[in-house]
């Protein structure tokens, strides 16, 4: 058992750290994106001039080590200016030499920057020229009252020298350049470790408050789902069972079958256009229109019950219908299926009573798939339901993790995705544990 | 003293080998799939703002049918303006889902007329129309539940039966070949770069089917080439994967596909099928690999190994045809969860681009317009109905299999 524990627990490393590979990833690709939107047009900004960030990160490489075509230089993390990467990337995936493509850009850089050429090239073709990646598109650009002036023609020969150099074959040889711990990723990934989770970028709240509101507000609301359905699964199974063969049975067998299949955001909808505003009838107004929910700095979350609880009635209702239809219907077939196995015609062939059968020997073992259903629901029970809470505000994990993403908050996105991860592994631990505590037939060894 | 016994009645009304009856429910399922399947292939034709049929300068056009072609890019967009032809004969709706009402903008309740015909389920903010918006709908709701589907079982089912069928020790490699497996699957990767930097789009998918073929083709000879040579070692095929699963299994899965979609900013529908089959195939490959675990310990496979059969003729034409039926109700259940998926990131406002009417677009426009009920109701009541008959399909097929305990 403990080597299972240990086992449970060395396979969360490597989740955490392909979570932190991927947070990174996405934080680089969408920094990357916002950079170049931001530094559009400032550069002939007389006024403004080329924008200086405090973010804007060293001259380092991404990562450890870097994989590409040996033709590649290993030096291009310190351009700066994040369209003169782009375009140069491109050209060196199409398979022209890096010397070349800086010759290039250099006589590119000499036109552009001369105040001899600036009043001769239209502002226009600058524009084309500076994000133009197509080679023969960029000679077209060029207007014929410039041709003979030396800088320009420096340019086209080294646009002609570039044609020539191209070679795709040679993108087929592999190189592998290890850059050392001076990286970016190893920098972000030993702030993490020291416990430097930053702040928010929208509201420069630390990111574990946030964290921890909203995973207050899901595990409460989970929590209480959860209860009410395994109590009540246990009861409409165990009644489906003990009348399965009366005509009614069908009608409310059906009926779960039905709320099964209703999904879950098509419920919501139909409950708050019915009881939450006064779309079909006023008088169905019963519950507060789904609006702005919040509990103050630090208050507890029994207190935010107190306060928000009749603007959880709807919601707690969404989520336990489907599932509670869907559980009671598992716990029902599995009923069945125990029920035509030997032991249960011993235990009735002895004289025992229905009621006997079913709490002292069928209970016991159709629950426990019902568990294992249950355990493999974890993460969507830390993740909390993205639409349900979308849908009435309920600042839970599922709406911040909506809200972070879409307002690209990557402190936080990062932090949330480290927790589920975390907490679902343990979580699982903990079902596992439960399990063997529960059925000693279920051996260790077959899990691993 | 009342009730029914429970041990009674099931033990005795049918013999337990008795075939298990049609269920309604799975007759119902299949005329709403059929049927639904036809919506989707033939919407251009049932919901257009084009005539099927028209004379213009006494010649016959097809404008309907010529969308088809278009939509597919097959041949370019005609310029001919049908409004001045004779004997025209519309759509039984006149509307496409991206035709905005000329005359009246704005939600118009079920049954407004306008100048081109009656709007039956209403429209929606922009004046377009709710039944052609449905119609429409279906086809993206088919597109990503079977193309996500198909995509996660052809992976899933190819590497859960070789974890279930080589299973730890049964696969024996040299060191020659693991030196090789390595060199290739680095090699390999490498040239997936490359050529996803040459490639994009549907091309893109060619080639990398191409690619794959021909690198599984260089890597069997390269297997077969470095046999022999060496002592054996036991490969661990079923614990690398499987814990590959492990770990895979405890990302949040929504939280992964939402941040994809904001990253790239709303993708095309065949994007959006690679990333939901992304998340979809590690229940093909536990299904597959307990059923292929199950049958090979059967006789007749045993007995094939000990004569000598190879094991791609075992895995295919004795397991497989064994393991089928669990992985066709797999298959139904997983397309009803992809058109969820898929319905509730448009409904959160992260779907496919905003000109593709998909019935989570629809019920997102009504969440942001409480009055307008009927953009609530109707494209609610469309994936209850697609996954009420999925359900149904697949419990039967289930119930009929004897295999309800996996899901």
């Amino acid at each position: 058992m403990i080597r299972f524990i240990f086992y449970r627990l060395v396979i969360a490393i490597p989740v955490l750290w392909v979570i932190s590979l991927l947070a990174f990833y996405l934080k680089e690709i969408a920094q990357a994106d916002q950079r170049l939107l931001s530094t559009e047009d400032t550069r002939f900004n007389p006024v403004s001039g080329p924008q200086t960030f405090e973010s804007a990160p060293k001259a380092q490489p991404q990562f450890y080590l870097a994989i590409r075509p040996h033709r590649f230089p290993d030096t291009l993390y310190r351009i700066k200016d994040n369209r003169l990467v782009k375009r140069a990337t491109s050209w060196l995936r199409q398979g022209y030499a890096w010397d070349q493509v800086q010759a290039y850009l250099g006589a590119e850089e000499k036109i552009f920057n001369s105040t001899i050429y600036q009043p001769y090239l239209q502002s226009s073709f600058i524009s084309r020229a500076e994000s133009a990646t197509d080679l023969s598109a960029l000679a077209a650009v060029l207007p014929d009252s410039v041709e003979s002036y030396p800088a320009v023609q420096d340019w086209k020969a080294s646009m002609i020298a570039l044609t020539s150099s191209r070679n795709r074959w040679a993108l087929l040889i592999p190189s592998i350049h290890w850059y050392g711990s001076d990286n970016a990723y190893h920098q972000w990934i030993r702030e993490i470790l020291v416990g430097q989770w930053g702040q928010s970028t929208i509201d420069n709240r630390p990111v574990w408050t946030k964290i921890a509101e909203a995973i207050s507000w899901t595990l409460s609301l989970n929590f209480i789902v959860l209860c009410v359905v395994f109590l009540s699964a246990i009861f409409f199974g165990e009644y489906l069972l003990r009348h399965e063969h009366k005509s009614r049975m069908i009608w409310l067998e059906g009926l779960l079958f039905l709320l099964h299949s209703i999904p879950r955001f098509f419920l919501a909808l139909i409950m708050i256009l019915a009881f939450a505003s006064d779309t079909i009838h006023p008088a169905l107004h019963f519950f507060p229109s789904p609006g702005f929910i919040e509990g103050g700095e630090g208050a507890s979350i029994f207190y935010k019950w107190w306060l928000h609880g009749s603007s959880m009635i709807l919601p707690l209702f969404c989520m336990i219908l489907p599932s509670l239809a869907f559980i009671s219907r598992m716990y029902f077939v599995k009923l069945k299926h125990e029920k035509i196995k030997p032991y249960a015609f011993h235990a009735w062939a002895g004289g025992l009573e229905d009621e006997q059968i079913i709490i002292r020997h069928l209970r016991r073992n159709a629950l426990l798939p019902i568990l294992a259903l249950i355990g493999m629901e974890i993460p969507a029970l830390i993740g909390g339901s993205v639409v349900i809470e979308v849908l009435f505000n309920i600042p839970g994990m599922g709406r911040l993790m909506m809200q972070s993403i879409v307002m690209q908050d990557w402190p936080v996105v990062f932090g949330i995705l480290f927790m589920t991860g975390l907490l679902t592994v343990l979580g699982k631990l903990l079902t596992d544990v439960l399990f063997n505590q529960w059925d000693r037939r279920i051996s260790w060894s077959n899990q691993q | 003293m009342g009730q029914a016994n429970i041990m009674v009645k099931s033990t005795i009304t049918r013999h337990p080998l008795a075939r298990p009856r049609r269920s309604w429910q799975l007759r119902v399922a299949r005329w709403i799939l059929w049927s639904s399947i036809g919506i989707a292939v033939l919407a251009p034709l049932i919901a257009n703002d084009r005539p099927l049929f028209c004379i213009c300068d006494r010649q016959w056009h097809w404008p309907a049918f010529r969308s088809i072609a278009e939509s597919l890019d097959w041949i370019n967009p005609s310029s001919v303006k049908y409004d001045d032809c004779i004997a025209k004969v519309m759509p039984i709706i006149p509307f496409a889902s991206s035709t905005l009402d000329p005359t009246s903008s704005g939600y118009n309740p079920p049954g407004t007329r306008s100048s081109s015909g009656m709007h039956w389920l209403g429209t929606d903010a922009l004046g377009r129309d709710v039944m052609a918006g449905l119609i429409y709908g279906t086809r993206y709701a088919w597109i990503i539940g079977l193309g996500a589907t198909l995509l996660a079982a052809m992976g899933g089912i190819m590497i859960g039966m070789m974890a279930g069928y080589w299973k730890n020790n049964l696969l024996k490699a040299t060191v020659a070949q693991y030196i090789a497996l390595f060199i290739m699957i680095a090699l390999g990767s490498y040239y997936y770069m490359i050529i996803s930097w040459m490639w994009v789009g549907w091309t893109w998918l060619l080639v990398m089917i191409l690619y794959a073929l021909v690198w599984g083709f260089i890597l069997y000879w390269l297997w077969v080439f470095c046999a022999g040579r060496g002592r054996l070692l036991p490969v661990p095929v079923d614990h690398v994967i499987m814990r590959g699963i492990d770990v895979f299994e405890s990302f949040p899965k929504m939280f992964l596909l939402m941040a994809l979609m904001v990253i790239f900013i709303r993708p095309s529908a065949l994007a959006l099928v690679g990333m939901i089959a992304l998340i979809r195939w590690p229940l093909f490959v536990q299904i597959a690999r307990a059923e292929t675990l199950k049958e090979s310990t059967a006789a007749y496979v045993i007995s094939a190994q000990n004569i000598g059969v190879t094991w791609y003729h075992i895995m295919f034409r004795h397991i497989w045809p064994n393991i089928k039926p669990a992985l066709i109700t797999t298959a139904i259940f997983s397309i009803s969860a992809s058109v969820l998926l898929e319905a509730s990131l448009s409904f959160i406002g992260l779907g496919l681009r905003l000109e593709r009417t998909t019935w989570g677009s629809l019920l997102n426009e009504g969440r942001q317009y409480l009055p307008g009920w009927w953009l609530a109701v109707f494209p609610g009541l469309a994936i209850f109905i697609l996954i009420l008959a999925l359900n149904w399909a697949y419990v039967s097929k289930a119930n009929t299999e004897k295999s309800v305990e996996q899901i």
